[in-house]
């Protein structure tokens, strides 16, 4: 029986902290010496020339995740990132030139599929492969239809993945060769990246939903929008009450709560300003309304035809209008401050996040 | 306006789907429609009629807008152009204004942007609508000038654009949206259906399209409570006749002669008729009262006009059959 070293980061999960990230899931394949026994042996040059580029994929990988968690230099990340994108075209540029033992194609078809979609969420170039019809019907914005995009092309990546592992099981059986996992350090280290950019992704996706809803509904307060502002004020409630639960139930990451409890500060926040701040604003833009129709009215009078109490009910109003005026200009103040500190803290706790725990 | 009875029951009247083109943000009738929902909410109404009779349409924005307030999101109609290509029209914000009980009045006069925000609050089941089926028009047109200087403009052709489906792939064109509940009214003397539907050419769109409809309520009990209460109805009865009447009266009018008298004779019973029929669709009741809201009354408090036009007002909505016989819907449907 021949034999194929296989690392245990092949069964990690799906990573969808960077896009790059979900790439993890290809890294199996760091060959041992294979065991030269019988004549399976051409089927394993297949398996180790359709893997010649995995120990390369996997350290260029790994270089592009330190450099995005602990590099300031732009250039050098995007340096990285192209390496990592090039290493791959050659993987599948050497994949599609093997020529499959026996004519069985199966695994080869497996591995090309599986690089080609590594490539195209590597490019980020997600309508090869996900229907972004689809996509652009369940987004309201262009942020979202990317996220949306990104996590529906993780999915296929997966399914790629888990074809791509029944393949070579599959292929292994039928030319006798034995799968050995192995633990090398760089399969080690890619690991813990993916448990970390899982952990980030999930928290920063919970903390997006509202981020991203407490935009549009700041967007119909600049535009008067009272029809849009209380659609997404309420929105907003809900993705936040339903927020601070999901992230509740998340532990902390190996005894570190900073990313979890900066998501739940902002998420308070935002259960605050939708329950109690934005109906402030809103009884505020009706107040205004209410007093310009009573204006218009007043100042269609002359001063010998208004009476008394028109004149006090008049000026009541005003006093009214005034003091609500005060009152959403206090709060929309308070708001932007609350709201800044929060997002400075924030970035600074993802940017700290990920430089503690992406080994190095 | 709130009806008092022994439920509470804003009612609101649209008579256009208007839009503000030159103010910044565009505001229109959907934002003045939300701004009136939040006033009744603070009077904590337990039902909600959404009157858009006689409403010709206008902005399909303002349809989508409106929808949007009963509707969480997701897609609201589809449009296909004169190229062939559909796009989904989405409700444009997350998020609703309003979740408790709708009614949604109708007549045959209700089209264009009316109807597609009645066949999206068919669709979501998100309320009820009443009255007659619509008026059947969903295409839209732009007006283009035939020459090219703006100075020499004088003549211009109205292209009609686009075609409009629900989400079902089905297009009301016309063919109007069918109420859930039929209130009895001048609809029958056009015969629309009969004369129509045999010339029309069916369009529909296939098109994969993924929402959310609020449960299916059964209504059969209220459909039968609100014939039976019409059955007993002098107003509605009176409709009745008062449309057969006039049906007759018009299959007679082949030909008019137009020497004054002559005409007159022919014309004046219809108009005694039409206004017979006006007077019949509006009768007393003394199961709830009309008020306006807390809000608008410190308005009218200062405005004389005002306030003679929603005295005006509420006597009408009060007396007003087709809006007592959706009071009562709503009710039942409450029940329900």
């Amino acid at each position: 029986m021949k034999s194929i070293h296989v690392p245990s980061v092949f069964h990690s999960p799906v990573l969808r902290g960077l896009p790059v990230a979900i790439v993890l899931l290809m890294l199996a394949h760091c060959a041992g010496n294979p065991v030269r026994d019988k004549d399976p042996q051409k089927a394993l040059n297949d398996m180790q020339a359709l893997n010649a580029y995995t120990q390369q994929i996997a350290s260029d990988l790994l270089a592009y995740v330190q450099s995005t968690a602990h590099s300031r230099n732009p250039a050098e990340i995007n340096r990285k990132r192209q390496q990592l994108l090039l290493t791959v075209e050659n993987a599948i540029l050497n994949a599609n030139q093997v020529n499959p033992y026996n004519g069985d194609t199966r695994y080869k078809d497996a591995v090309v599929l599986y690089l080609n979609t590594m490539y195209t969420i590597l490019r980020e170039d997600y309508g090869r492969i996900v229907d972004m019809q689809e996509v652009a019907d369940q987004s309201y914005d262009a942020m979202e239809a990317y996220l949306l995009a990104r996590e529906k092309a993780s999915e296929k990546l997966q399914e790629a993945a888990v074809e791509l592992q029944a393949a070579e099981k599959q292929f292994a059986a039928d030319y006798d060769i034995q799968l050995i996992q192995e633990e090398s350090e760089t399969a080690l280290k890619l690991k813990k990246a993916g448990d970390v950019l899982n952990y980030h992704n999930r928290i920063f996706l919970i903390n997006f939903k509202s981020y991203k809803q407490e935009l549009y509904l700041l967007d119909a307060l600049n535009r008067n929008d009272v029809s849009a502002l209380e659609q997404n004020r309420e929105k907003l409630l809900d993705y936040a009450e339903e927020g601070l639960e999901e992230l509740q139930a998340i532990a902390p990451y190996d005894a570190d709560p900073s990313l979890r409890d900066s998501a739940l500060a902002n998420l308070q926040f935002y259960k605050s300003e939708a329950e109690q701040s934005v109906p402030v604003l809103t009884d505020f833009l009706l107040k205004q309304e209410q007093f310009e129709k009573v204006r218009q009215a007043f100042e269609a009078k002359s001063d010998a035809q208004r009476t008394r109490e028109e004149v006090n009910r008049y000026n009541l109003l005003v006093d009214e209008t005034n003091a609500a005026l005060r009152i959403f200009n206090q709060t929309n103040e308070r708001l932007n401050q609350q709201r800044g500190q929060l997002v400075d803290r924030w970035n600074q706790v993802n940017e700290a996040f990920l430089r503690r725990h992406i080994p190095r | 306006f709130i009806l008092e009875g022994n439920r509470r029951i804003g009612y609101i009247y649209m008579p256009a789907f208007y839009t503000e083109w030159e103010k910044a943000g565009a505001p229109g009738s959907a934002n003045d429609v939300a701004r009136e929902i939040l006033k009744l909410k603070q009077e904590r109404i337990e039902g909600l009629i959404l009157d858009l009779r006689d409403n010709g349409g206008g902005s399909l924005q303002e349809a989508a807008d409106l929808a949007g307030i009963f509707i969480d999101e997701g897609p609201l109609f589809l449009a296909r152009d004169n190229r062939g290509r559909v796009d989904l029209i989405k409700d444009p914000n997350r998020g609703v204004i309003y979740r408790d009980p709708l009614l949604v009045l109708v007549n045959g006069n209700s089209a264009s942007a009316s109807e597609f925000f009645a066949q999206a609050i068919q669709d979501y089941r998100r309320g009820v609508v009443a009255g007659s089926a619509t008026f059947g028009k969903a295409t839209s047109q732009i007006v283009l000038p035939l020459q090219r200087s703006r100075a020499e403009v004088t003549q211009y052709v109205k292209l009609t654009t686009h075609m409009y489906f629900g989400l079902d792939g089905r297009t009301h064109q016309g063919r109007g949206v069918r109420p859930d509940f039929t209130l009895g009214d001048s609809d029958g003397l056009s015969e629309r259906e009969e004369r129509l539907l045999n010339y029309l050419e069916p369009h529909s769109v296939e098109r994969n399209v993924s929402y959310d409809p609020w449960p299916l309520v059964a209504l059969d009990d209220a459909r039968n409570a609100s014939r039976d209460r019409q059955a007993r109805s002098v107003g509605f009865e009176t409709v009745g006749h008062l449309t057969s009447e006039l049906k007759d009266r018009m299959e007679d009018l082949d030909e008019v002669d137009l020497e004054l008298h002559a005409f007159f004779d022919t014309l004046h019973p219809l108009q005694v008729l039409a206004e017979k029929y006006r007077t019949a669709a509006y009768r007393s009741q003394d199961v709830y009262r009309v008020r306006n809201h807390a809000h608008e009354q410190r308005i009218e408090s200062m405005d004389d006009h005002r306030r003679e036009l929603n005295t005006e007002r509420r006597s009408v909505i009060a007396e007003d059959i087709y809006i007592q016989e959706s009071y009562f819907i709503l009710n039942d449907c409450m029940a329900l």
